[in-house]
């Protein structure tokens, strides 16, 4: 089974150890993080007195508008535009890192397809603004 | 392999206990006094240990930092209650989604050069990687699903409206973003941040210094003048803070996404906006202010430009001079930072994306291309 | 910094991709133009579109005399064009002339917005040219990507009628799901051999393997691959399991746009699986046993049994549809069925006399299918967005040019002898029946073929013998003039296919035979 997969495999065990080193500290400081946001969190939830009442059950409105179901209703469609435009825009520059770091050795064939590139976007960006997508009035 | 873990636990209890948590909680106080002394009023002046409150002269007040205190005192002891109505899981376990991601980016902050300590020499980063700066992208996006699901568990209009503003701008100034920092990054070749730091003040194969005009270092400020405006202004928005700070708007949306927050969990939310702009000037600082570099020192002592000599320093005491230099360069920017919250007003939020979306993002893109042209043919 | 040599290549690289470059280019300038002109201008957006086509068929027409018969290899192994490529680009592109000049007045009779369709249309056409000329199977499922989501969008271009959004829907959900199963198939090719390169794949599988059963027992993950790598396909063609989206969303979607998927989807589909099928599962250790018989576990006995329900079911059920297009939908999967027999003959026999059909095939189906909706869409009342049986009674008096090119399509799909799609059933059944082993599935083909002749005519029927029953119906249809244009040039074509097929049959024949150049 994965007969070639396997021999790959075996390659890349000999940098498995560098990868550790890479990203060990990574994971160590997510969890160190991560702690030092539950300590937070239990400090509030356990040092705290508990005064339970009917009052405090309710959303905070002022007094009106206590009918809680009508939250969950829809939003402006801009909102989901904008949704849209992150995905597509923040997918394009994912394109871009390895290009911006590669630039200086590639050279004049990079600019090329980059500017080829960056002109399908810009096009896709001005389609997007003459059609009102980034107007919010 | 202990050696890494030795050292790596001492640079994180360093960088978070020494450096960022206290360094965010003291921004807490001089943000108030700072906004008092701008305002002209008097500002938080009651906390003292000595209990006189009306005596000025015997109160020993230690500079007003005594409110960080009283005030994680005050948010430990009140009473934590979770709403009824809304999601209770997700609305406890959001402020965590918010906070912990800007504290994961500082592992790839290179906060000084090498050090050697008992015949242990290391690199003052935590972690070093290749795709680097991708890290903190993408953890600062998952800091946006905490504020979402916190005003979405909240089942509370302001909550909801704040968290959907939140998550939209954060959106939208993620994207500009991405894109100021593509110049700096295609001029250093790296997305690692000690290589760019290192990039910024380097000296050239024949041991001169590597300077822009035979005077400047090579720091970003000076090669991305235009990405850095670009920069600060998107980061701003990024940590919602004034001129950006429409999802919390208090006029608006009584306080946004955590409305329905109390106790340490609402702590949590504050803290951690205080906590993104120390990661903010750091990120600027190393990106933009030459990270830890001190102007025309380099590992072997001052080179200085024109050929006005040169003073060799021990290797050691440069790189505490390093790292002092990072803290101060640090602190600099994220006092910026507070000055520009405190006399900008708010923005309007349909002028927020406005910005974001028809002048930052076509003006970052021009960035990106004058850069790339500009660089292949010098 | 300016590196001269890698300059020129990557420019001569380029030389090759301009049909597909002018595609992409004129989808943006006509999104740019639209955008930017007034709403009176809109409608030279049709003429301009038709434009940059032509000039893609010129540099097509170029390249064929340009390039070698071996095809070129482009952008590090990641595009292939050749002689069959440019062959299928040509066809596609001259079905987009089509559709774009019946579009015209089809849209604004319906008042929808014009400049995002024909973008659309130009951008799903770039992602088909892009898949039929690949041997990467990463490229060739970004691509089928990139023509899939354009059509899922067309499909719903009629935004106000519930029944064109249900069709686009349901379109992109079964179509995304396709496309999920047909990915893991590649990437368990990916996992097994590591490398996604057809000619890799061939040599590997080659060297490693001598049978079926062999892979089967060391490798049964790469049979699994084959046969969800198949499934993608056999959605995107409709054949019988994967047809049920078929009949809906011809139905739903816009009628041209109906004419253009119902012939390029599975054009392009057929292409990019023939592709797969020569340079893959054809290599004899997956399709034969150790002693030389095809292996009961091949996937070539999965497309026989196939093949032989789709024949079966989609002629049956085509017979009780009142709706025409619903109808022309199930006659679709039905022509799925023969080319698939002409897939089956090739990898089985490969005499040259079975080169051809597959081409001539998709040709003569290429005039009669975008023919008869074109048709439709001019008869098609206005709001309904369908066409019953009902709709064409009285036909031959409100407009005897359609009815007369609409009898040329009808007769051409059923098979009726001067029209050029009795040759391509000719052909095609006549190379299947040459080699022994699918006679069975020639015998199933004809008979089905001639209950087949009875839906066909029964539109006939209604157009020529019933009379409407008020008269509100009975003024007479004026036909604008590019979709005049478009009809007639069709009819023209179907009819100059049946009568002189020999030369294309043979022009086609050569041009598979350049698979086998090495």
């Amino acid at each position: 089974m994965f007969k070639i997969f396997l021999m790959s495999t075996t390659e890349s065990l000999s940098k498995s150890l560098d990868l550790t080193t890479t990203y060990l500290p990574i994971v160590m400081m997510i969890v160190v993080a991560l702690i030092v946001a539950f300590g937070m969190l239990a400090l509030s939830i356990f040092a705290g007195p508990k005064y339970p009442s009917k009052a405090k059950e309710y959303p905070f409105e002022c007094g009106w508008l206590l009918d809680s179901k009508d939250t969950k209703r829809k939003h402006s469609i801009k909102f989901y535009m904008v949704a849209i435009m992150f995905l597509i825009f923040d997918l394009e520059i994912v394109f871009m890192y390895p290009w911006a770091i590669t630039f200086r050795q590639i050279g004049l064939v990079s600019l090329v397809e980059m500017f080829i590139f960056l002109s399908i976007l810009v096009v896709g960006y001005i389609y997007v603004w003459k059609k009102g997508i980034l107007e919010w009035d | 392999m202990v050696e890494l873990i030795i050292w790596t636990i001492i640079k994180i209890l360093f960088i978070l206990f020494f450096v960022t948590l206290p360094l965010a909680g003291v921004l807490t106080v001089v943000d108030r006094r700072e906004s008092s002394m701008i305002q002209d009023r008097i500002g938080p002046n009651r906390a003292n240990l000595s209990g006189d409150v009306w005596d000025l002269s015997k109160r020993w007040r230690f500079l007003g930092l005594l409110h960080l205190l009283a005030d994680g005192i005050k948010m430990i002891f009140k009473e934590d209650y979770s709403i009824k109505s809304g999601n209770r899981w997700i609305h406890t376990f959001a402020p965590i989604l918010a906070f912990f991601p800007g504290l994961v980016i500082l592992s790839i902050i290179p906060f000084g050069g090498n050090v050697t300590v008992f015949g242990s020499s290391t690199n003052l980063q935590i972690a070093s990687f290749d795709s680097g700066m991708l890290l903190a992208f993408a953890f600062s996006s998952i800091a946006v699903y905490g504020i979402t699901l916190a005003g979405w568990s909240s089942n509370n209009k302001f909550s909801l409206l704040g968290g959907v503003r939140a998550t939209s701008q954060m959106l939208s100034y993620e994207v500009v973003l991405g894109l100021t920092l593509m110049g700096i990054f295609m001029i250093y070749g790296t997305l690692e941040l000690n290589t760019i730091v290192q990039g910024q003040q380097s000296l050239k194969v024949d041991g001169t210094p590597d300077l822009l005009f035979g005077f400047l270092p090579k720091w970003g400020i000076f090669l991305q003048p235009f990405a850095m405006l670009l920069y600060v202004a998107a980061a701003t928005a990024e940590t919602k803070r004034a001129p950006f700070d429409v999802p919390e708007a208090e006029s608006e949306l009584v306080s946004g996404f955590f409305t329905e927050y109390g106790s340490m969990k609402m702590g949590m939310f504050l803290f951690a906006e205080y906590a993104e702009v120390v990661i903010f000037s750091m990120i600027f600082t190393t990106l933009f202010l030459g990270g830890y570099h001190v102007p025309y020192l380099y590992d072997s002592g001052f080179i200085l430009p024109f050929g006005w000599g040169s003073l060799s320093i021990n290797p050691t005491l440069v790189g505490f001079i390093q790292m002092l230099t990072f803290l101060l360069k640090v602190i600099i920017v994220a006092w910026g930072h507070l000055v520009i919250r405190w006399t900008l007003p708010r923005f309007r939020y349909d002028q927020v994306l406005r910005l974001g979306w028809k002048m930052l993002l076509p003006l970052a893109l021009a960035n990106i291309i004058i850069t790339a042209i500009v660089l292949s043919f010098i | 910094m300016i590196d001269n040599i890698s300059t020129i290549h990557f420019l001569k690289e380029m030389l090759y991709l301009i049909p597909l470059l002018i595609l992409v280019f004129s989808s943006m300038i006509i999104l740019l133009v639209d955008v930017f002109a007034e709403s009176s201008n809109k409608r030279y957006l049709a003429p301009l579109t038709s434009l940059f086509l032509i000039f893609s068929a010129i540099s097509i027409f170029w390249l064929y005399k340009y390039i070698p018969k071996s095809g070129v290899k482009i952008l590090y192994n990641m595009v292939y064009v050749d002689h069959f490529s440019l062959v299928i680009s040509a066809m596609l592109i001259i079905a987009a002339i089509i559709t774009v000049w019946i579009s015209s007045d089809y849209l604004e009779r319906y008042g929808i917005a014009i400049g995002e369709f024909y973008s659309l249309l130009l951008i799903s056409l770039t992602g088909m040219i892009l898949m039929v000329s690949t041997t990467n199977l990463f490229t060739m499922f970004v691509a089928l990507e990139l023509f899939s989501i354009p059509i899922y969008v067309l499909a719903g271009f009629f935004r106000v009628y519930g029944k064109s959004i249900e069709s686009s829907i349901k379109y992109f959900i079964s179509g995304s799901v396709a496309s999920a199963i047909m990915l893991y198939g590649i990437a368990l090719f990916y996992g097994v051999f590591g490398t996604v390169e057809f000619s890799e794949i061939e040599r590997h599988i080659f060297n490693h393997y001598d049978s079926v059963a062999q892979i089967a027992k060391t490798e049964p993950l790469l049979i699994l691959g084959t046969l969800l790598i198949m499934a993608g396909f056999l959605f995107k063609t409709a054949m019988i399991p994967f047809h049920m989206w078929t009949p809906d969303i011809y139905e739903g979607a816009p009628t041209t746009v109906t004419g253009f998927m119902g012939f390029a989807v599975k054009a392009t589909s057929f292409a990019a699986f023939f592709r797969v099928v020569v340079s893959i599962f054809n290599t004899p250790s997956l399709v034969y046993s150790e002693n030389g018989t095809i292996s009961p576990s091949s996937w070539i006995n999965v497309i026989y049994v196939l093949i032989i329900i789709t024949l079966i079911v989609s002629n049956l059920i085509a017979m009780s549809q009142r709706n025409v297009k619903r109808m022309l939908a199930y006659s679709s999967i039905s022509h799925a069925a023969y080319l698939m027999i002409a897939i089956l003959t090739f990898s089985l026999s490969k005499t040259k006399d079975s080169y051809g059909s597959l081409l001539f095939y998709l040709l003569t189906y290429l005039f009669a299918s975008i023919g008869a909706f074109a048709v439709l869409s001019i008869f098609e009342k206005n709001g309904s967005n369908s066409v019953t049986l009902e709709n064409l009674n009285g036909a031959s008096k409100r407009s005897p040019f359609l009815v007369a090119s609409m009898l040329i399509f009808i007769f051409s799909m059923a098979g009726v002898p001067p029209f050029g799609g009795f040759f391509g059933k000719f052909y095609l059944l006549k190379s299947a029946f040459v080699d022994g082993s699918l006679s069975t599935l020639v015998l199933i083909a004809v008979i089905t073929s001639v209950i087949g002749a009875f839906y066909y005519l029964r539109v006939l029927v209604f157009m020529f013998m019933k009379d409407v029953e008020s008269d509100e119906n009975i003024e007479t249809l004026n036909v604008p003039f590019l979709g005049k244009l478009a009809i007639a040039l069709s009819a023209i074509a179907v009819v100059y296919l049946g009568v002189f097929p020999n030369s294309l049959i043979q022009f086609m024949g050569e041009t598979i035979s350049n698979f086998f150049i090495k």
